[in-house]
């Protein structure tokens, strides 16, 4: 781990007609580290991207100044296919990066390209599935994969040019936790077996922070921190302002040293490192534990249900069919938060296409305010129960934002005036007004999903579906989205949110229906449900990382269920005497 | 909707050079399209038949195949069962006498030469529903490819037909969630308006917009990911899957020349089914 293999000296960029995206940008990777580059979207890590693996200027055309050296080339003189030979891409979306259709063919892509012999081709697709723990699913299209294999297979695809260094542009955003455990660990694997380097951007600062050598922190273009991950965790303040996530013991030991004065060696960055200093601190009287008496919340036995699911039970067609729910029963009460999580496959987006007759269950039946809801068609349904889809560009047509809220109230025959009351009203809501007349497709991805979400709550549903809402988003993107899900509960609707975010549910959900290959594993509230990982794990999700350092820490007298920092710090004391 | 999927079944039309399977298709269309003799499209269907069981084709895949071409299927044997005018003048059925314009074909009479016309229009299209997927269901993609090479088509364009194949899914998952996302703002394209229909393009710009301008987005991302595997690179590509000829291919290729000139023969020298003792078509 020596010699430069990325060096970049005073890089700005600019788009065509676009402000700077990159601003005299100074970084230098050593072969073999993994390093990270993490930010708010918009903050100009997939430019630099683009820039390092020579897209920028080669593909993408625009106002470039500085100087890139990645593995001894140059972008301004070497193309894209030369880099390649060198330097391999991965990127967010799983569906632009499988451009054939099956596997073996995706591997053999580039060194097709590059004109290999083919037992050299079929020796690398070995080598690259079995790396990527691929092999046996060769002749698999990329449809019949799930999210982790398909970036997996896009990771094999690269690996299969033998790159020295490995450019990977927010690859696991779209994946779940699972997902992104399965990736990671073999990013590591590839960097210390292998020892390819890797440069990688995400939004996953808890997880970054176990496999990267040094982070940098960039911000409207510009680096503003760089160093280890522990130095960057302690960096509390700078992360909030740039829109990082702060790992929840990162941050709690940095009010342990503000707040409570209390001297901390440094700043941890793993649940097992907290545990040991705070063990530490325990044992060494300089910390003491006592338990607040907290207030028993009021249960759900005063709601009415507003959504009952009697015995669903339903199978995609195939040979075999393939079977996502299984005897699910569950009562949705009036004016409740509810949570759906579970893992990749274990039936969450059926039961909510469910819920709006998008899927017609094989047995079962769902009951809307003791309606049976199979009475309506899906266009009844929506006036009842708002579903927002994952992503907003699928239902995004219009020309302004105006019209694209419009487009369902029209739909609903209302009239004129009552179109114009509810625009009103929820562009007041969304903070969309300025954008009023503006084309939605040339928002930002977080504006374009706050439309979306508009267009649907416009139509005044009781009941609001999210799914996915935080998928691909930055930190400020996922809370503003929950934090208006959270307005409009307070304001009597019923809100339910799919979600792989487990610091989100903490935060906000009332109550927890966690899903396991199609089956209802646990229900509660989220202090219940987070208590019981054991469970949990049969379905891949693991409690916000203070809840598992409480749980951790039990021994000590810390209550396992706590769900916050503020709950953390609230129990802990400075010894006296 | 079919799918040409490939399936990895040991049987005969696996082993052998997709060049061969590629020239059986074509001379399977020049079979059935030389003849309308009955009794040789039946030969040739024994013949496609035995192949496809060679091939250890499930027939799940006939099933679906032959699916979306039942209505053409059924369509070409009323039509011709009744517009047919040659062949054995014999009433089969009767329901009235019509002779447009004076036509010289009575369109209300089946007759023997036409519903014998009419059998061997289903016996073409199904020789094509049983050739069809022996060469669609038993080459993979990069088989497909580097047949495609062989055949000299620039590899720009047998590219463009490889990601096709690769989009088709993705476009069908994409239409359906642009379907369910409008649905879900209350948007049923039947049950618009006149006016509303002629506005929106027959209801469909909701559903197609979106469709477009996330595929043209998409577009670019591949484009850059394709680049960043060095497609283009000015360098002779290799392509995975050798098309060589081998013995089964030739012995099979003399098997297709024969029932080419079975075909040939039947219909310009000896027709078989007056042989048989069928009426003449």
């Amino acid at each position: 781990m020596t010699s430069p293999i990325i060096e970049v000296h005073n890089l700005s960029f600019s788009y065509p007609r676009g402000p700077k995206a990159l601003r005299d940008i100074n970084l230098t990777v050593k072969k073999g580290e993994i390093v990270a580059v993490m930010g708010r979207n918009g903050a100009g890590k997939t430019t630099l991207c683009y820039c390092l693996t020579g897209i920028i200027p080669n593909i993408i055309f625009g106002d470039y100044d500085g100087t890139v050296k990645i593995a001894e080339m140059n972008p301004l003189e070497n193309d894209v296919y030369e880099i390649a030979t060198k330097v391999a891409l991965v990127r967010q979306v799983p569906d632009t990066q499988l451009i054939t259709p099956y596997l073996r063919m995706e591997v053999a892509f580039g060194p097709e390209n590059l004109g290999l012999p083919r037992d050299e081709i079929l020796r690398r697709i070995k080598w690259a599935l079995s790396v990527t723990r691929l092999e046996g699913l060769e002749y698999r299209a990329p449809e019949e994969l799930s999210g982790g294999q398909k970036q997996r297979a896009a990771l094999a695809a690269g690996l299969a040019m033998l790159p020295d260094i490995f450019i990977l542009d927010e690859p696991t955003s779209q994946l779940d936790s699972i997902g992104t455990m399965e990736f990671f660990s073999l990013i590591k694997e590839l960097n210390e077996k292998y020892g390819k380097t890797v440069f990688i951007t995400t939004h996953k600062t808890e997880e970054i922070v176990r496999i990267a050598d040094r982070i940098y922190l960039l911000d409207k273009g510009e680096i503003v921190a760089e160093g280890t991950p522990s130095e960057i965790c302690g960096k509390v303040e700078l992360l909030k302002k740039i829109g990082v996530k702060v790992p929840q013991i990162s941050e709690l030991f940095h009010r342990l040293k503000k707040e409570k004065g209390i001297n901390v060696e440094k700043i941890p960055i793993t649940v097992e490192e907290a545990a040991s200093m705070l063990r530490k601190l325990i044992e060494n009287g300089v910390i003491s534990i006592k338990t607040p008496k907290r207030k028993e919340s009021l249960g759900k036995m005063e709601k009415k249900p507003i959504i009952e699911v009697k015995d669903i039970s339903f199978a995609y067609p195939g040979e075999p069919p393939v079977e996502a729910l299984k005897n699910v029963n569950i009562q949705i009460y009036e004016g409740e938060f509810l949570a759906l999580i579970g893992q990749n496959g274990s039936g969450k987006t059926t039961l909510a296409k469910i819920l709006v007759n998008l899927l017609t269950p094989n047995e079962g039946k769902v009951l809307f305010r003791g309606v049976d809801i199979s009475k309506y068609d899906v266009a009844e349904i929506a006036k009842r129960v708002g579903f927002i889809l994952q992503n907003p560009d699928y239902q995004i047509f219009n020309l302004s934002v105006e019209e694209e809220i419009a487009f369902g109230l029209k739909n609903l025959r209302l009239p004129e005036e009552e179109i114009k009351k509810r625009i009103k009203e929820v562009m007041d809501v969304f903070n969309l007004t300025k954008l009023r007349s503006a084309f939605p497709l040339s928002l930002s991805f977080g504006d374009r999903k706050k439309v979306a979400v508009a267009s649907v709550i416009a139509m005044n549903p009781e009941v609001v579906i999210l799914d996915e809402p935080t998928t691909g988003q930055d930190l400020e993107g996922r809370y503003s989205i929950v934090k208006l899900a959270k307005e409009l509960n307070k304001k009597g609707k019923t809100i339910i949110m799919i979600t792989h975010d487990m610091d989100l549910v903490a935060e906000y959900a009332d109550r927890v229906v966690a899903l396991g290959m199609g089956e209802v594993l646990i229900v509660g509230s989220p202090r219940e449900v987070f208590s019981r990982p054991q469970q949990l794990r049969k379905t891949y999700i693991s409690p916000p990382q203070i809840t598992q350092l409480a749980q951790k820490m039990k021994s000590y007298g810390i209550p396992p269920d706590i769900l916050s920092v503020d709950e953390m710090l609230d129990v802990i004391h400075i010894a006296r005497g | 909707m079919y799918e040409a999927r490939y399936l990895r079944i040991k049987g005969l039309f696996r082993q052998l050079c997709p060049l061969t399977k590629f020239i059986y298709v074509l001379l399977t269309i020049a079979s059935i399209a030389i003849t309308i003799d009955l009794a040789a499209l039946l030969v040739i269907l024994i013949i496609n038949m035995s192949l496809w069981i060679a091939s250890r084709i499930p027939a799940a895949v006939f099933k679906n195949f032959a699916k979306p071409l039942l209505f053409p299927i059924v369509f070409f044997f009323v039509t011709s069962s009744f517009l047919y005018g040659g062949g054995d003048q014999t009433p089969l059925l009767v329901i009235g006498h019509l002779r447009p314009w004076g036509s010289f074909i009575d369109i209300g009479v089946v007759t023997l030469g036409a519903f014998l016309f009419a059998w061997s229009i289903v016996l073409r299209l199904l020789n094509l529903v049983v050739a069809i997927p022996l060469l669609t269901h038993t080459t993979s993609p990069t088989e497909f490819a580097g047949m495609l090479h062989k055949l000299k088509l620039p590899y720009s364009i047998i590219y463009t037909l490889v990601i096709g194949l690769r989009m088709v899914p993705v476009v069908q998952g994409r239409f359906r969630d642009i379907r369910d996302a409008q649905a879900l703002r209350g948007y049923d394209r039947r049950k618009l308006p006149l006016k509303e229909k002629i506005k929106t393009g027959y209801g469909y710009i909701p559903l197609v917009a979106p469709a477009i301008l996330t595929l043209m987005s998409d577009s670019r991302e591949i484009d850059m990911t394709m680049r960043s595997r060095a497609f283009g690179a000015p360098i002779e590509r290799t392509f995975l899957e050798e098309v060589k000829m081998r013995t089964i291919d030739y012995v099979m290729v003399a098997l297709f020349v024969v029932v080419l000139a079975f075909a040939i023969v039947v219909r310009f020298f000896y027709p078989l089914a007056p042989m048989l003792g069928l009426p003449q078509m």
